[in-house]
């Protein structure tokens, strides 16, 4: 005995209108729990530093409540004698579906009268309207789900990110504003890299670094939007400097071993190049020179042209031999000429590679912000200055420019401890030379921001040109006996070391020996 | 038979009574139930309510043999059933020949039942049980159908003997009679007061009877219907899980298994009546009163508190769900 078709498309409809009540219900349960777990997050969010905001689970509630809701409404999962039950009890159908799905299914015995229970059920299933008992609509509680989703927004957005006295909410929102005033010298430093530098892509980071600085500085930032701004912001940059590593890529200098590239992408490599490649310009610019030296020239161009991979790039050693062999055939201007080209390519290259590590030690900076911030060790100030020191990345290998500098803006701040000083009298170490920059050149600047006002106004920079001055060397003077530096050439040139690497070679060493 | 025929003829033998019986619309309904469900009834009232007249009305519409049966203290069990007799023949031959007593009837008015004894009373059990009687060794089977209606008065105690447990569970329905709305009470003056009285016509004869009794019994039963008749007899028992509060402070002991086929076997037959081929459970409900009131055995607390057993079986009602899960 089937069900006749009349009921079963009533019990089928019947089925779909429940399964979207249902699914109203458990999307209203949802919301509201989530709203619940997002004001619970804000009332704790005032005590403690939470990792996850309440906007966020309030978003995720509610996505993950209406997902379950709409397939709860998709997919009815009802059997078809549950459906008749209810349908008989809010159509008033006296049992009548239920005994007929009992029937068809075999349930209960047939019985003489089984026909007469099919065709009683089929004239009630096809005269009965079921919109009215049927009618989905949300349940009572939806207006309070819905005074709880708007109070939890409200909650958010008013109470997110205050912190009650004397809390870890509190402390870590000094954290974070230790953690501002540190990316705002970073910003600071970056910005005189770049006009050092001149570099386009580290000016637009610095402006950036600055502003998420004093966001980070402002009441009322909690940790997950700081630590989400900063991760933005640190992908940015990562993205620009992958940008930027693919431009330099095919034209920076490569040594033959199979090394990383990192060892190559310092811009310092390129300053012996281009002062090299300066002075053969101006010597060849000198016409008499040209004629008196024009031998000398040649062997300064031919040893230039021929120098290792690791120091200058194919492309530009190329013109210049390009440029020796103009000069060795007698023309000096069109080798001068290529000697300038030449020098131009080397001076871009090194400038994106200003750039690129400018913007690589940049995003560390912010990555490192954002373990500080995460971690939430005590102590803002001296955390910063611990992670200065334990630093032993590549930007603070002798040679760089770091980035933070110590109170340079600041002069009413104490100085930074070093580890173990205050705690340990006697075992604290200085960490290294304190004090405002020494100017270089024998010019005098011309300042273009009043103090104070930093940042107002439009930015004027400019070129000052000057010889060096005259100073004390900064750097220890080591003296080496004869034999020491005899028996480490000896080694060098026993080692079967490339001709062209052994200077790179005896660097890395050197720095070796200069760590602590 | 068919359904449609079925309603017709519960409907002119309703209409056919209601000609002499005013009112008691329910208890009438009830009576003619039992009478297609093949159950007997015991009624309660006080006096001069109409019950006996009720009977006899019924037996008048339905051509079926009808006796009366006066129970009195007096009253033997071979006055009811019948006893053998020493009887001659022409050749003076002595022979025991049984005298059938009014038990070999097809409706039998039991009247005033409590004041017989009860070894009187119990005589009427294996006729009203198996619908046979045995006398000296002798089985003797009644005509089908057979209905018995009893009376009793619920007020008058004196020199009464209240019906065993055994015998009260025979019963399909006990049926109280109520008193009469001052309207009915107008129209029943004017009836049984005037030159001429009321006459029925004989409306089914017994076969019919039988085979709406039949048809009855062909009536669908879901599955969670029948549980909830077995949820409804469970909450009548004190000891059960899900008893009734009230069955669990003042009932002794619940209703038997036979009240649980009085109410489905009853059920059946209002769907019927109701024009459906299915038992609902508005139909368990409608009859839940007459069919477990009398199997429901108060405790001591409930007899000194004088709860009244209708008040029990609609909080079992009341306190069990149609459905055992949530739907």
């Amino acid at each position: 005995m089937t069900l006749p078709p009349e009921v079963l498309a009533l019990l089928r409809r019947v089925a779909r209108a429940l399964a979207w009540t249902q699914a109203l219900v458990w999307g209203t349960r949802g919301v509201g729990a989530a709203a619940g777990a997002s004001l619970l997050l804000v009332a704790v969010g005032t005590i403690l530093p939470l990792p996850i905001s309440p906007l966020l689970v309030l978003g995720a509630g509610l996505t993950a409540a209406g997902a379950a809701a709409l397939l709860r409404g998709l997919v009815p999962a009802r059997s078809l004698l549950a459906v008749a039950h209810v349908a008989d009890a809010r159509l008033g159908l006296a049992e009548r579906l239920s005994t007929a799905v009992d029937l068809a299914a075999g349930r209960i015995q047939k019985t003489a009268l089984a026909q007469a229970v099919m065709a009683d059920a089929t004239r009630r299933a096809s005269a009965v309207v079921p919109g009215a008992a049927f009618r989905i609509r949300p349940p009572v509680s939806a207006r309070w789900t819905a005074l709880t989703v708007v109070a939890a927004l409200l909650a958010s957005l008013s109470v997110g990110g205050l912190t009650l006295p004397a809390t870890p909410a509190r402390q870590k929102a000094a954290q974070i504003r230790s953690e501002g005033r540190r990316l705002e010298q970073v910003a600071r430093r970056l910005e005189q890299v770049a006009r050092t530098e001149r570099v386009p892509e580290a000016r637009r980071a610095a402006q950036q670094v600055r502003q998420l600085a004093r966001d980070l500085q402002r009441p009322r930032v909690d940790r997950v939007s700081a630590e989400s701004r900063l991760a933005a912001l640190e992908r940015q940059l990562e993205g620009t400097r992958q940008q930027l590593s693919e431009r330099i890529g095919p034209a920076s200098p490569r040594p033959r071993l199979d090394l990383p590239d990192a060892l190559f992408r310092s811009p310092a490599m390129l300053d012996q190049p281009i002062r090299q490649l300066r002075e053969l310009a101006a010597r060849l610019a000198d016409s008499q020179g040209v004629q008196g030296e024009r031998r000398d020239l040649l062997q300064q161009l031919s040893s230039l042209s021929q120098a290792g991979e690791g120091q200058m790039p194919a492309a530009v050693r190329g013109k210049v031999e390009e440029a020796r062999r103009q000069v060795e055939a007698g023309n000096a201007a069109a080798g001068r000429e290529t000697l300038t080209q030449a020098l131009e390519d080397l001076e871009a290259l090194r400038a994106m590679m200003a750039d690129e590590q400018a913007l690589s030690e940049t995003a560390r900076e912010l990555q490192r912000s954002a373990q500080r911030i995460a971690r939430g060790a005590p102590g803002g100030k001296g955390q910063e200055e611990e992670g200065l020191e334990g630093d032993n990345s590549p930007a603070s290998a002798p040679g760089r420019q770091r980035l933070i500098d110590r109170e340079e803006d600041s002069p009413g701040a104490l100085p930074p401890k070093g580890p173990h000083e205050g705690s340990t009298p006697g075992q604290g170490r200085a960490p290294e030379k304190l004090g405002a920059q020494t100017p270089r050149l024998e010019a005098s600047g011309e300042r273009s921001r009043v103090r104070g006002q930093e940042a107002r106004g439009g930015l004027q920079t400019s070129e000052i040109l000057g010889p060096g001055r005259r100073q004390p060397a900064r750097t220890r003077v080591v003296k080496l006996s004869p034999a020491v530096v005899r028996r480490a050439d000896e080694h060098m040139a026993r080692a079967r070391i490339p001709a062209d690497l052994r200077s790179l070679v005896r660097r890395y060493f050197e720095q070796l020996a200069r760590r602590p | 038979m068919e359904p449609h025929a079925f309603r017709q003829t519960f409907a002119r033998l309703r209409s056919e009574i209601q000609k002499v019986i005013v009112g008691h619309e329910a208890l009438l309904e009830e009576v003619l139930i039992a009478l297609v469900a093949g159950g007997h009834v015991l009624l309660e009232g006080v006096p001069g309510l109409g019950k006996t007249l009720l009977v006899k009305t019924l037996a008048a519409t339905l051509d079926l043999r009808y006796s009366r049966i006066q129970f009195t203290p007096d009253l033997m069990p071979a006055d009811i059933i019948g006893t053998n007799v020493v009887m001659q023949d022409e050749t003076g031959r002595r022979f025991f020949e049984f005298q059938r007593g009014p038990i070999f009837s097809q409706i039998v008015l039991a009247d005033e039942i409590n004041r017989a004894t009860p070894k009187t009373q119990s005589a009427l059990l294996e006729a009203m049980q198996e619908h046979s009687v045995t006398v000296a060794g002798t089985h003797y089977q009644l005509q089908e159908p057979f209905f018995v209606l009893a009376t009793q008065n619920p007020i008058e105690m004196e020199g009464t003997y209240p019906l065993p447990e055994a015998q009260v569970d025979r019963f399909l329905f006990k049926l109280r009679v109520p008193f009469p709305p001052l309207a009915d009470l107008v129209t029943i003056m004017d009836r049984t007061t005037g030159p001429e009285a009321p006459a029925v016509e004989v409306v089914t004869p017994g076969p019919i009877v039988l085979a709406m009794q039949a048809l009855a019994r062909e009536v669908a039963v879901a599955a969670h219907v029948k549980e909830y008749v077995a949820r409804l007899i469970g909450a009548t028992h004190p000891e059960s899980e899900r008893a009734a509060s009230m069955a669990r402070r003042f009932v002794r002991y619940g209703a038997s298994p036979r009240g649980a086929q009085a109410l489905l076997l009853a059920a059946k037959v209002r769907a019927l009546v109701a024009g459906r081929a299915n038992v609902s459970f508005e139909d368990l409900r409608a009859l839940g009163l007459p069919a477990l009131r009398h199997r429901v055995i108060l405790n001591f607390e409930g007899e000194a508190e004088g709860v009244d057993p209708d008040d029990v079986v609609r909080n079992v009602l009341e306190e069990t769900p149609e459905l055992a899960a949530r739907v």
